[in-house]
């Protein structure tokens, strides 16, 4: 059963999504249907995080089958260090979302299963064609949660995200094809595999387009600034467990393909705009941050915040060396944690006094003790203090910047700053200061809701006080990747001897 | 040549075994019925004791063993290893740890008996202690990380508790301001020292980021980056321990509950900064340009500070200006690389500035929470234990020959005039006056002459047990804690500047006998004139002074928190505004908005043709066959 055990983890959300959909049930069995699949999910999860051992920097749980051979499109999964714990995020995160939340229809219980099932897929998907049939599957059901059960200015924030998305897909679907192509042309085969695509050699303005397609379906999944205008409104008018899923995973799914994808098959214009990126990256931390603090709405703070702490993780990357990379990898799940708790208890908020002002609160740490002490562990793994789950990755992403290009270090390490700004400040209106009547008959987290909470309030501890089980997982993958690009890089600074005509750069030279 | 002891972790883990017990305590009772505060207040110093107690183990470990051996580690686990970087969670113990370790816990200790007696009937006793233990094992893990990263794990965790107890009192949300206040300044240091750490690394941490291994390859390091570091960790050491540009939380962090003045912002987290200067001893040694800027800003910032303190109606604001200006000393005096002799005035000061601010949390109960000085007056015959002791406290402060103060502060001098470095010294010597002015000022308008405000008078009272016995015990400390490092004109032995060799990179300056002589008569007369000043102003009836032009711009701490305000914290709040409201809708997302533009210009185009009448459609209907057809009939013509 286990060597078929990531195709299990997609398939089983999703038929019992379509199950959902067309059986008559009630919306209570809906969610009771979603849970068990959640549960059932999160121990699968589990199994395969603690087998997963990560030491030799390959994919395990490899499971292959064609689809169509003349084209060279198969099914093909696996998963490495870089995919573990986006991997281990997505199947872990969602029990919490059938705990907490009553929604209005059983649809949209159903379209939670299915995008579980979908982000799975794309994060184990070797072929790039599975991936991008993932990637759209993954995407629907976030316009019908957004567009059907969103708030009231749903329908603005769904047709900004359609149109970013579809002009995101389209760019990397035309990519996609000419990798195809240009593979044909070097090999004379058909092939869509990842690994195929890496160790090709891409130059021209051809390529520089794809890479630029490529780059920009996921600068807007990440996103990237420029390109993020649609995470405000889309993060505000969805429903919490919706905003919930992207930003916790989703939004990961980007960094994760910009790393698995752009990197490796485009290394050359991937080192020659690194520099760009980065500043896009930090300029978007700034950017930002500056912003989440002039927003009253609570869960519009909230997303500035998160598209923040974005930015630095997408630094991680462009830094192009050993720690930036792993910081990133860790920030993935670090920030999904803290990310994923805070959104999760402004959700509760919200439920009970049907307000997101936050001007309206007040006085919250008094009245609900509990409560705000998960919201001050979260916000306080949210800015990076050491000994929460937040500090291992910003430190090792600082760190590498540093090695990377000192002045955008600087900058980037200002997110130290700008993040406690905007925190402690939300922090001070909600749970400080005198109580507000709207909080009077504010009662503190159910048994239930505690139970629901704790387990991630504990990885988040967890994860800051002991990373290395963590790090030994992914550390070895990202030495890989992170080969490719030293070379080109020194290739680059002339430190070693040119490439000779028709000497080829391959990964397995190294 | 080091050796391995286990026990070193639980050191700092006991106090914070004590913090998620009494944390959970707290939270799972804050509801409903409350755990009483005794067991509370056991439960809250047990840890705390038990940590001096093993503290004095490794002390006196390290004294059986032979000087160039005195280094206990203990390496707990790894705690996160990427590529060359290679970071455990591990402890060092040597003479200079050993030393913070004593005194951190000592204090400690101390100030958690103390606050047993001070937050009684409390309704957030519970919460307190929790965060006072948490306080401490952040504390001790700063002092005790064998390696800049895991100190900087203590270095945040204090920053923190600082932080949760200056807005512990969160009703008012004046205090939750100056709560973040403090976290914000502090962080902006933080950025100091993480680019610090940054940059250590890959000058020569690839082989082993821990002191022993950074210290080994220390020669490695070349000159700018040597520098940069230095100047990048002082960044963070000026926010920590409060100097110029960044000393401005230090007096609203008095916001909080008195003995988290005494503990927190005197005695022992904000000498962190000096600590870690003397910790990194093997590069500053090494970089004397570094040196003159830690010294420098030190002096300046004690010069200044001295100044507001002078002019300060409240007492714990005269006591936090007082801090400020003697961590001034201290760093001047690990700038000109007399490590020892500022490490040794942060053990004295912890003893007599915790006496300070226990001795004011005494004046303060006793009058219901008053703390401006001028509604106080003659309180001498009321709190006679509180009077005494303050006494001591203040005479250690002011530099009076024999205290702790005294024999600390005169080494730092004497160390900054035999390094050449006469203007440190000038100015040091002028603050030493100053010092004494407005220490004596505070202890003679609130305890000499009559009282100012008869009714709190005839309230006030004695403190219980609890708090004096602490009192009495840190007096002691401050007369005697000095006798630790006498210098050797008055036939001492320095015993604290050679217990601290093996772990600093010191060379000790030779000025000779006619300097010494110097340095000490001229602390001592600026001690005298002080003092005296202060004696013929404020032992006679003197009522609160008018607040007008200069003494009200010395008041007002020359506006410098008003200039922050207008020219970093609103412009930036300035910035947010500008890009939620103009940037990012007008601007950012108009490609996003033009383009919904098009499309749905796009339908309105369609809806002018697309009525929905039948006969309509016929129309189009009959037009596009025609013109396929037409096409049709083209393409096989061809």
């Amino acid at each position: 059963m286990f060597e078929h055990l990531i195709s299990i983890m997609i398939f089983v959300p999703i038929i019992a999504g379509l199950v959902t959909f067309v059986l008559p049930l009630s919306r209570e069995a809906a969610r009771i249907v979603g849970l068990a699949v959640s549960v059932v999910v999160v121990l699968l999860g589990l199994k395969l995080f603690l087998s997963f051992s990560g030491a030799s920097g390959s994919f395990e749980f490899v499971e292959y089958a064609p689809i169509n051979e003349s084209l060279g499109i198969a099914y093909s999964l696996g998963v490495d260090g870089i995919s573990i714990l986006v991997l281990s995020a997505a199947a872990l995160l969602f029990p919490m979302v059938y705990l907490l939340f009553q929604t209005k229809a059983k649809g949209y219980y159903a379209n939670l299963l299915i995008v579980q099932g979908a982000m799975i897929g794309a994060v184990a998907a070797t072929d790039m064609v599975l991936f991008y049939v993932f990637w759209e599957v993954m995407l629907l059901p976030v316009f019908f949660m957004i567009g059907l059960y969103g708030g009231p200015n749903r329908l603005p924030a769904t047709i900004k995200i359609t149109i970013y998305t579809i002009a995101g897909s389209l760019l990397m679907l035309a990519s996609i094809i000419y990798l195809g192509i240009s593979y044909h042309a070097q090999s004379g085969e058909w092939s869509f595999a990842m690994t195929n695509f890496s160790e090709m050699s891409l130059t021209g303005s051809t390529a520089t387009l794809a890479f630029v397609g490529f780059m920009i379906a996921f600068a807007i999944k990440i996103p990237l600034f420029p390109f993020h205008t649609w995470l405000p409104d889309a993060y505000t008018e969805a429903p919490t467990a919706t905003t919930f899923v992207l930003s916790a995973v989703m939004a990961k799914i980007g960094v994760y393909g910009v790393i698995r994808f752009v990197v490796p098959v485009f290394d050359e214009s991937f080192a020659r705009y690194a520099l760009i990126l980065a500043c896009s990256g930090v300029i978007g931390m700034m950017y930002c941050g500056i912003a989440a603090l002039a927003q009253k709405d609570f869960k519009r703070m909230l997303a500035f915040s998160s598209a923040s702490h974005m930015g630095i993780i997408a630094l991680g990357i462009f830094c192009m060396n050993i720690q930036a990379l792993t910081g990133t990898l860790y920030q993935i799940v670090a920030h999904a944690t803290s990310t994923g708790v805070l959104f999760l208890l402004l959700g509760i908020i919200e439920e009970r006094t049907e307000s997101r002002n936050i001007d309206d609160f007040g006085g919250l740490a008094a009245k609900a003790p509990v409560f705000a002490f998960f919201f001050a562990v979260a916000m306080l793994a949210s800015v990076g203090l050491p000994g929460t789950s937040g500090f291992i990755g910003e430190f090792l992403i600082i760190l590498g910047a540093v090695k990377f290009n000192p002045i955008i270090a600087v900058f980037a390490g200002t997110t130290l700053i700008i993040g406690v700004c905007y925190m402690l400040w939300l922090f001070q209106r909600v749970f400080f200061e005198k109580p507000s009547s709207k909080l009077a008959d504010f009662s503190d987290l159910s048994a239930i809701e505690i139970l629901t909470i704790l387990p991630i309030v504990i990885l988040i501890v967890v994860m800051g006080i002991y990373p290395q089980p963590f790090i030994a997982k992914i550390e070895p993958s990202a030495e890989r990747q992170m080969a490719v690009i030293q070379k080109v890089q020194q290739i680059a600074d002339n430190r070693i001897e040119p490439l000779k005509p028709g000497q080829e750069l391959k990964t397995g030279d190294l | 040549m080091t050796h391995t002891v286990t026990y070193l972790g639980f050191i700092p883990l006991l106090p914070l075994a004590g913090a998620l017990v009494l944390g959970l305590m707290y939270l799972s009772t804050c509801q409903g019925k409350q755990i009483s505060e005794r067991i509370y207040g056991i439960l809250g110093c047990v840890g705390p004791v038990l940590s001096f107690l093993m503290a004095a183990k490794v002390f006196f470990a390290l004294m059986s063993l032979p000087a160039q051996e005195r280094f206990l580690t203990h390496k707990a686990f790894t705690w996160f290893a990427v590529g060359d970087l290679n970071v455990s969670m591990g402890f060092l113990a040597d003479p200079l740890s050993s030393l913070m370790l004593l005194f951190v816990t000592f204090v400690g200790s101390l100030i958690h008996i103390y606050s047993i007696g001070y937050m009684a009937g409390d309704k957030n006793f519970g919460k307190f202690f929790a965060y006072l233990n948490l306080f401490l094992g952040s504390m001790l893990i700063l002092v005790l990380g064998d390696g800049p990263v895991v100190m900087f794990v203590g270095w945040e965790g204090v920053g923190l508790c600082s932080y949760l107890l200056i807005s512990f009192y969160s009703d008012d949300p004046e205090n939750v301001v100056a709560g973040n206040k403090a976290f914000i300044v502090n962080r902006i240091g933080d950025l100091g020292f993480v680019l610090g750490m940054a940059f250590l690394f890959w000058g020569i941490g690839a082989d082993g980021f821990d002191y022993l291994s950074l210290k080994a390859n220390a020669h490695h390091l070349t000159a700018p980056i040597g520098l940069t570091v230095c100047l990048l960790l002082f960044v963070g050491a000026t926010g920590k321990s409060a100097q110029i540009p960044l000393y401005v939380w230090l007096p609203d962090a008095m916001a909080g509950p008195t003995p988290v003045s005494a503990l927190i912002h005197a005695a022992t987290m904000v000498t962190a900064g000096v600590y870690m200067v003397a910790r990194f001893s093997f590069i500053y040694a090494h970089v004397p340009v570094a040196g003159e800027v830690v010294a420098w800003i030190g002096i300046l910032t004690a010069l200044l500070a001295a100044i507001f303190a002078m002019f300060q109606s409240d007492i714990k604001k005269i006591l936090a200006y007082s801090t400020v200006s003697q961590l001034g000393y201290m760093f001047a005096g690990v700038g000109v690389a007399a490590y020892s002799a500022g490490i040794f005035h942060v053990f004295t000061h912890a003893f007599f500035k915790a006496l300070l601010f226990l001795g004011a949390g005494s004046v303060i109960l006793a009058l219901h929470h008053q703390q401006n000085i001028w509604k106080m007056g003659g309180l001498q015959s009321k709190l006679p234990i509180t009077y005494w002791t303050m006494l001591i406290g203040g005479l250690a402060l002011a530099g009076c020959p024999p205290f702790a103060g005294f024999i600390s502060k005169d080494e730092i001098l004497y160390s900054a005039l035999a390094t050449g470095h006469v203007g440190i010294w000038a100015i040091g010597v002028l603050v030493a006056g100053m010092t004494a002015y407005y220490t004596f000022r505070m202890i003679f308008v609130v305890f000499h002459g009559s009282p100012r405000d008869q009714e709190a008078y005839d309230h006030a009272h004695e403190s219980p047990k609890v708090m004096t016995i602490p009192l009495l015990i840190l007096a002691a400390g401050s007369l005697f804690a000095g006798s630790a490092n006498i210098p050797a004109i008055f036939g001492g032995h320095q015993r604290v500047s050679h217990w601290l060799a093996p772990s600093l990179v010191e060379h000790h300056p030779h000025g000779g006998l006619g300097l010494e002589i110097l340095a000490i008569g001229a602390s001592i007369l600026a001690f005298v004139i002080g003092i005296s000043i202060a004696y013929r102003k404020f032992t006679v009836k003197v009522d609160e002074p008018d607040y007008q032009g200069l003494y009200n711009f010395c008041y007002h701490k020359f506006y410098v928190d008003e200039l922050y305000h207008w020219v970093i914290v609103a412009p930036y709040q300035f910035a947010g505004k500008a890009i939620s409201r103009v940037l990012e809708p007008y601007v950012t997302d108009a490609p996003v908005q033009a383009s919904g533009w098009l499309y749905r210009m796009c339908g309105l185009a369609f809806k002018v043709v697309q009525v929905g009448y039948v006969r309509i459609y016929a129309v189009y209907m009959v037009i596009g066959l025609s013109i396929l057809s037409l096409l049709v009939s083209r393409s096989l013509n061809f």
